[in-house]
């Protein structure tokens, strides 16, 4: 059986807190499984969320600042809040608190990170193609995520995903079929 | 007139890796009529145009639809009517002990209504999942099961049902598409025709997302 919602948030909290990044990332990836088998959005997002939290947390010009202090202290605080409510079942209140971790993400990466695409828009495609890995479809992983389908499916291109398995059909039998196809 | 439907993430895979004259040429000289769903239509331009990120990518495609190489068509409610079947049958053809597994998506399955609905023969989708829906099920459970560490029923007669609405749909790669316009001469005002530049634009392909194994390259590659 899958862990509850609120075990979860209290596990990301902790780790969080802790500055155990690489658990975050590997409970990150724990999530991406649970919600692509449960289809659920909501442990979708912490996925997303704890992986965003492990790459911001990795860095050192902004784990080291103040403003990285503070910003800790209130997603600890939303984390808290978020697990409350996923223990009162007020999914409503729910999702408010991750969408206000997420805002606080993106702010933090905004002011300080050092590349154009932000970490959050990353960490919802690096998941989401962990999302597709477990058999779905392009779209639907990146609708679980929020990801961007064509940025997920450029990032699953430079992955080995296709290399895994045998396909049916070879190039060769497809350009033949092709062919008769074209020519029936 | 040949019929085929055209999924968005083949659009993407060819107007991304610059190979969109190709593609003209391969629709064109084959007279193929090809068509892609408003929603597609939407997805791939009308959205992301308006981000500047995404928008070369997506005035490309549209420059297609104006062209007429690719014909934008309304969903009807026949289309609509058999998009919810697909959607109803594919999502329950796996399950595991938490419920049925989702795998595809609305876009996905109003892509294959399409089809069924206007006789295509052919649809072109550059991802594995619903390739492997029609064309190897058993496949994609293995996938899963491998995958997602969990046992997966599937369910024999969903599958089955699925599979018979399109029994004789053929599945095509943008991977695919660029061999056969190779072997039809049609690089023409793109690229010189030549084993290298074949081999470039597979490989493009495959790097913009088109699910394509290396070995599958090499191995086409090597009887050319």
């Amino acid at each position: 059986m899958f862990k509850s919602m609120s075990f979860d948030l209290k596990e990301v909290s902790n780790l969080f807190k802790q500055k155990k990044v690489l658990e975050l990332r590997g409970l990150s990836n724990r999530l991406i499984r649970e919600a692509a088998i449960e289809e659920n959005y909501a442990k979708a997002e912490l996925g997303v969320i704890s992986y965003a939290l492990h790459k911001l947390s990795s860095k050192e010009h902004i784990a080291q600042s103040e403003k990285w202090k503070k910003i800790k202290q209130v997603i600890t605080h939303d984390l808290d809040g978020a697990e409350y409510a996923a223990e009162q079942n007020n999914s409503k209140m729910l999702i408010k608190k991750l969408k206000s971790i997420v805002n606080h993400i993106t702010t933090i990466d905004s002011e300080m990170g050092n590349y154009a695409q932000n970490i959050y828009d990353k960490a919802k495609v690096k998941q989401a193609s962990l999302a597709y890995s477990y058999g779905l479809s392009i779209a639907q992983s990146a609708e679980i995520t929020g990801a961007d389908k064509k940025e997920l499916q450029s990032y699953v291109g430079f992955t080995k995903m296709s290399d895994e398995g045998v396909e049916q059909k070879s190039i060769l039998k497809r350009v033949t079929d092709l062919a008769e196809w074209l020519n029936a | 007139m040949p019929k085929a439907v055209i999924d968005s993430g083949t659009m993407i895979s060819l107007s991304s890796t610059c190979l969109m004259n190709i593609f003209k040429n391969f629709v064109r000289h084959n007279h193929i009529d090809l068509m892609v769903s408003s929603a597609v239509a939407r997805e791939s331009v009308w959205r992301p145009i308006t981000n500047k990120r995404f928008a070369l990518n997506a005035a490309r495609i549209k420059h297609a639809f104006n062209d007429n190489v690719v014909n934008v068509v309304e969903s009807t409610s026949d289309v609509r009517k058999i998009e919810g079947e697909i959607l109803a049958i594919t999502n329950t053809c796996f399950s595991t002990k938490f419920g049925p597994v989702k795998i595809i998506q609305q876009g996905e399955a109003e892509a294959l209504a399409l089809a069924k609905v206007h006789g295509a023969k052919a649809l072109f989708v550059d991802e594995r999942t619903t390739r492997s829906l029609i064309e190897d099920p058993s496949r994609l459970k293995q996938v899963i099961q491998k995958k997602q560490h969990t046992g997966i029923e599937a369910n024999i007669e969903k599958i089955k049902e699925f599979r018979a609405m399109f029994p004789d749909l053929k599945i095509f790669r943008s991977v695919d598409l660029i061999a056969y316009a190779y072997d039809q001469d049609l690089f023409g005002n793109e690229l010189d025709h030549g084993k290298l530049e074949l081999e470039a634009a597979l490989y493009a392909a495959k790097f913009a997302g088109c699910a394509v194994s290396e070995k599958e390259i090499v191995e086409y590659l090597k009887k050319k």
